[in-house]
C-alpha cells in the first residue's frame, strides 16, 4: 500500500468523486492526507468527462435544481483555478503510450455500466474506454501512480505494459491503486 | 567536523513508562542507546511530516463541495458514465 506522503498521483475521474463522498475510513483519511501534501492531478480528459457531466446535469435540470448543480460545477472551477486541483501537461509521450494501449486492448475489459432500466450503450463505453486509456497514458508518460476505481479496467493495461516493455520505452512500472484499497497509516 | 548548523542539538523528552520500555527494548536490538534508537525514530517520523500544512480537512471540504450535492445517479454523469433507457437501445 502506498502511503500518502510517498508521490503525487493522477486521479481517474471516478475515483476522484469517490474521494470527495466516501465515509469509507481508509481512502477518506488517505485522501486527507494526501491533499495536505500534493495537488490533485488530473489528467485533460478527466476534466473534459467532469466537465461534460456538470454540462448536461445543468441542461437538463428542473429549475429547483439548477442552483445546487452550478455551485457544485463553481466548486469544481475553483478547485482547478486554485491550484488544488493541477491538469497534467500531455504531448508526445502521452500520444505514443496511448497508441500503444489501443492497439493492446482495443475494446474495454469490463462491460458497459448497467443500473435498472438504464445502460450505457456500447458506443458510449468505447468513448469512455479511450478516455481510460488516454487517462492511463498521462499516468504513464508522468511516471505518476494513478488512483482509480476500475480494476477490471486497469489490471490488464498494467500487466500488458509490464509484458510488453518493448512497446513502452522509457514508461516505468505501472503503479496503478485501486482507490478503494487506499489506507493511511 | 560539524558545524554549528550540522551539530546535534539536545532536547529532553518525558516519555511515559511503557514508552520508554519500548524504546530499551528497540535500542537493545539495535546494540545502542535509548537516546539513540529515540533519534533514529523521530528521524522517520519527522520525515513522514514535514511537508504536512495542516490544510488537508479544509481541501477536502471543498472537494466535498464539488461533488457531495450530486444525487448517485447525477455522478454517474459526472463520472463520465452516459446512462439511457435499455428499452429503447
Amino acid at each position: 500500500m502506498m502511503a500518502p506522503s510517498a508521490s503525487p498521483c493522477i486521479f481517474e475521474t471516478a475515483a476522484l468523486g469517490y474521494l470527495a463522498r466516501t465515509e469509507e475510513r481508509g481512502p477518506a483519511r488517505w485522501f486527507r492526507r494526501y491533499v495536505d501534501l500534493y495537488p490533485v492531478f488530473l489528467a485533460p480528459a478527466t476534466v473534459t468527462e467532469q466537465m461534460r457531466g456538470y454540462a448536461l446535469l445543468a441542461e437538463g435540470a428542473v429549475p429547483e435544481r439548477l442552483p445546487a448543480i452550478e455551485a457544485a460545477r463553481d466548486s469544481y472551477l475553483e478547485r482547478l483555478a486554485s491550484g488544488a486541483a493541477a491538469v497534467v501537461p500531455t504531448g508526445a509521450a502521452e500520444a505514443l503510450v496511448a497508441a500503444q494501449l489501443a492497439v493492446l486492448v482495443p475494446f474495454s475489459p469490463s462491460a458497459p455500466r448497467r443500473k435498472g432500466f438504464f445502460a450505457e450503450s456500447r458506443q458510449d463505453r468505447l468513448a469512455r474506454w479511450r478516455s481510460q486509456i488516454s487517462i492511463a497514458a498521462s499516468a504513464l508518460a508522468a511516471g505518476m501512480p494513478l488512483v482509480h476505481d476500475s480494476p477490471g479496467d486497469y489490471a490488464p493495461v498494467a500487466a500488458l505494459v509490464e509484458r510488453f516493455p518493448e512497446r513502452f520505452p522509457g514508461v516505468a512500472r505501472p503503479r496503478f491503486l485501486w482507490v478503494r484499497k487506499l489506507a493511511a497509516a | 567536523m560539524a558545524t554549528k548548523k550540522t551539530a546535534p542539538r539536545k532536547l529532553a523528552l518525558s516519555v511515559p513508562p511503557d514508552v520508554y520500555g519500548k524504546l530499551e527494548r528497540i535500542a537493545r536490538a539495535r546494540r545502542t542507546e535509548p537516546a539513540g534508537a529515540a533519534t533514529a525514530l523521530l528521524r522517520r517520523a519527522v520525515g513522514e511530516v514535514e511537508f504536512v500544512s495542516g490544510m488537508g480537512q479544509e481541501h477536502v471540504e471543498a472537494w466535498k463541495r464539488a461533488f457531495a450535492p450530486l444525487t448517485e445517479e447525477e455522478m454517474l454523469l459526472v463520472d463520465g458514465i452516459l446512462m439511457s433507457d435499455a428499452t429503447r437501445q
